[in-house]
């Protein structure tokens, strides 16, 4: 019994090992999170204008476009509890800080907690290891890559072909815009209209019990900035025309009435670009909902044109 | 709670220190394991451990009223009233939903154990098996957590004499059990986690796959199906034999039978003998007239299918292999062998690889009923095998056929032992650190490269 229990002991130790080695691995691998933490760490003194909200201006907005110490602090999935996370984190570090611009979209506020959703509950891990977002414990199943197990199966063997080859980059530009190599391609409109129904489907809100607690969110980033005096621009971005058709009415109808009651709470410049398909044709979008570098540079534009530099 | 997840780590750990604490005392020992069983079988829902103590308490109840009757009528009045209240229950929970929906829960792993029980209960009539004394062994023997949810399903004269006598901690056994539920891991989130997606999207497109395709995903499900299954059996047995009790094996190799009627002696061996013994063997068995042999078959099998769901696909399944396992019997096609296949020699026979080619080509397009969710689909399927270009669009799963063919390889050099990782004769692996290496390669790619959580299909039936 000795002899098993001490072998076993041994065997265990050198997967727990390996498994270790490989999480260490993971975490050196540069990300978007460990890329705006350490960002913000520098430069905040800088900042006048930080952009939240989740993969639709992460991919959408360009902070370069927006006056020259803008900076994008967006993330997939980052929805209002998350945004008032990093606002309230790195927003504390910015003594010049003039504008926040929020986003309201068809997914973000409908959207539960990071941490009921599969595919995304592995981002919850990210602010708590890259952001030091202290929601959940060291000890908890988010203080580990490794505790995501299908997510950190995914990143493990890029992480370590990167870490071999020593060219590992984060996936966003060196002001927070996603900038992975196909960002800037425009796609042909059978493939926007496939996307559009799949990422429909996705966002289709069927249950709207999380509005509430994301709006509670959101008041909480409109409290935070009348407290500074720091303006708000409350974005709404641009889909393509038939994801937009697939959005189910009443959930069109919540997304802009949260959103203008936003705005008239906390006094915020409203841009609704939701339905701009003149500005927004089929060349802006990488895919249904996500605009490509063009779209970018375009939305960037209008903001700055809309709200103000 | 299930044998791949976190709770299950932390579980049997506990469970095996303790156990072996109480080592020599067999009462309090049965008792942990008891406690053990019901905390796994109603980790998820309390409720369907209501349903296990009833038929439980039921059976013990029969048994010991049987056991205290002389009267032979007696006997088989009491027996057949305890069977006829296995059935019921059987037959109320699994094919009307309806009751199901009532209570608001699903009894997983009913038609296991209630076959568990009926088998009982006809052993004790028969005079083969007596019941425990006390109540707590024979709720082990019914709730015993390696087996409840999926099997095997235990005879009373194999599982009870090792309940009721001392264990001692078997350091081989353990080791080796070890290696078992590994090799199982291996099988169910590698082999079977990548044939499924695979699979899932061949039925889910059908019209946009080629024929090739759809062929390999058919190859793909036997594979997936296969290895998911005993892969859970693996860990069954592997898990007890950490405690010292040794379960009956489940599959011997089925994919290198030689007939259909010898595939269906190594696929889900625990289920057939219950199915000969309890059901063939009373109908008469092969030693009557031909028509007759096939009509017990036929019985057989068509049992067999309602066992599986009463859905027409299964119906048709069953028929589908009543009516393959009628033909040797009317045509005197020889469906027996004594031997194993390539007895002593490293390639099998010219003649063996065809006879087994045929088998597992027959089992394989017996799969798509038993895939299918309708007879449509099952037709639907087939006929897309027949009039879809042969390949065009590409051929999918190709990658997954290359691993199948890489884990048939192994269970072929390996195919006289219990699982494909009793290496120890093996000379590669005739020093430690070079096992050592693989297992712990084994575990880590068990870990690392699983595609998604594996549910287990035979948890369902």
């Amino acid at each position: 019994m000795k002899r098993f229990v001490t072998y076993f002991a041994m065997f265990a130790a050198m997967v727990v090992a390996l498994l270790l080695a490989a999480e260490a691995v993971v975490r050196h691998h540069p990300n978007s999170y460990k890329y705006k933490d350490a960002w913000m760490t520098r430069n905040a003194e800088r900042v006048s204008t930080l952009v939240l909200g989740g993969s639709h201006s992460y991919y959408g907005v360009d902070a370069s476009l927006l006056g020259d110490s803008a900076f994008n602090l967006a993330n997939v999935s980052q929805h209002p509890e998350y945004d008032y996370f990093v606002l309230r984190r790195y927003g504390d570090r910015c003594p010049r800080l003039r504008r926040v611009i929020v986003v309201v979209d068809a997914v973000n506020i409908f959207d539960p907690p990071i941490e009921q959703l599969d595919g995304d509950r592995a981002r919850a891990t990210a602010y708590r290891l890259y952001m030091d977002c202290d929601k959940h414990s060291r000890c908890s199943r988010y203080g580990m890559e490794l505790f995501n197990l299908r997510e950190f199966n995914r990143k493990l063997l890029p992480s370590l072909r990167h870490l071999l080859r020593g060219d590992a980059q984060a996936d966003c530009d060196t002001l927070g815009r996603f900038n992975r190599h196909d960002s800037s391609r425009a796609v042909s409109v059978a493939e926007l209209e496939r996307t559009a129904l799949k990422a429909a489907e996705r966002h289709r809100c069927t249950d709207y019990r999380h509005v509430a607690y994301n709006c509670a969110w959101l008041d909480s980033i409109g409290d935070y900035c009348r407290r500074r005096g720091i303006d708000i621009v409350v974005l709404t971005p641009p889909a393509y025309s038939t994801y937009r058709k697939h959005i189910p009415q009443r959930q069109r109808d919540t997304m802009r009435a949260v959103a203008a009651k936003f705005a008239r709470s906390y006094h915020a410049h409203r841009v609704d670009l939701f339905d701009a398909d003149s500005t927004f044709t089929a060349e802006c979008y990488l895919d249904a909902d996500h605009l490509n570098r063009e779209g970018a540079s375009r939305l960037s534009n209008l903001l700055v044109s809309k709200a103000g530099q | 709670m299930s044998f791949v997840s976190i709770e299950y780590l932390v579980f049997l750990p506990a469970v095996f220190v303790l156990y072996w604490a109480l080592a020599g005392r067999v009462r309090w020992q049965n008792v942990l394991l008891l406690a053990a069983s019901y905390l796994f079988y109603a980790w998820g829902d309390w409720r369907v451990l209501l349903l296990l103590l009833a038929s439980s308490l039921v059976t013990w109840g029969f048994g010991l009223a049987i056991d205290t009757t002389v009267a032979r009528r007696a006997r088989r009045l009491l027996c057949a009233t305890g069977v006829a209240l296995h059935v019921a229950t059987l037959v109320t929970f699994k094919y009307f939903s309806f009751f199901a929906d009532v209570c608001g829960f699903s009894a997983v792993g009913l038609s296991f154990y209630t076959f568990q029980a009926i088998a009982y209960l006809v052993d004790v009539t028969r005079g083969k098996s007596r019941g425990p004394r006390r109540v707590v062994d024979f709720l082990l023997f019914m709730a015993y957590f390696p087996k409840i949810v999926s099997g095997p399903i235990e005879r009373a004269d194999t599982l009870l004499p090792q309940l009721l006598s001392p264990r001692r901690f078997d350091y081989a056994g353990a080791v080796d059990g070890c290696r078992q539920a590994l090799w199982g891991l291996f099988k169910t989130f590698i082999v079977a986690g990548y044939c499924s997606p695979v699979v899932d999207s061949a039925w889910g497109n059908i019209d946009g796959m080629s024929a090739l395709s759809l062929v390999v995903a058919c190859v793909l499900f036997s594979f997936e199906i296969y290895c998911n299954f005993s892969g859970y059996i693996d860990i069954a047995l592997g898990t007890s034999r950490l405690l010292g009790i040794e379960l009956s094996p489940n599959f011997r190799n089925p994919y290198f039978s030689r007939s259909v009627p010898e595939f269906w002696r190594r696929w889900h061996i625990t289920l057939m003998l219950w199915f000969r013994d309890y059901l063939y063997i009373p109908l008469g068995g092969s030693r009557c007239r031909k028509w007759r042999v096939v009509l017990n078959v036929t019985v057989v099998f068509m049992v067999v299918a309602l066992w599986h769901g009463a859905d027409a696909t299964f119906l048709l399944y069953g028929l589908y292999h009543a009516a393959i396992c009628s033909f040797y019997v009317v045509s005197g096609v020889r469906a027996k062998y004594s031997s194993e296949v390539a007895a002593g020699r490293v390639l099998p026979s010219l003649r063996e690889a065809c006879l087994m080619l045929v088998t597992f080509s027959l089992v394989t397009f017996g799969r798509i009923l038993f895939r299918a969710e309708t007879l449509a689909d099952a037709g639907h399927y087939v006929s897309a095998i027949a009039t879809r270009p042969l390949t065009a669009g590409g051929i999918v799963g190709l990658k997954e056929l290359a691993l199948c063919m890489a884990f048939i390889a192994v269970e072929w050099l390996q195919r006289g032992k219990a699982h494909a990782l009793q290496i120890d004769e093996c000379r590669l692996f005739a020093s430690r650190p070079v096992r050592w290496a693989l297992y712990v390669a084994l575990t880590l790619i068990v870990i690392l490269a699983q595609q998604a959580p594996q549910e287990f299909i035979y948890s369902q039936f």
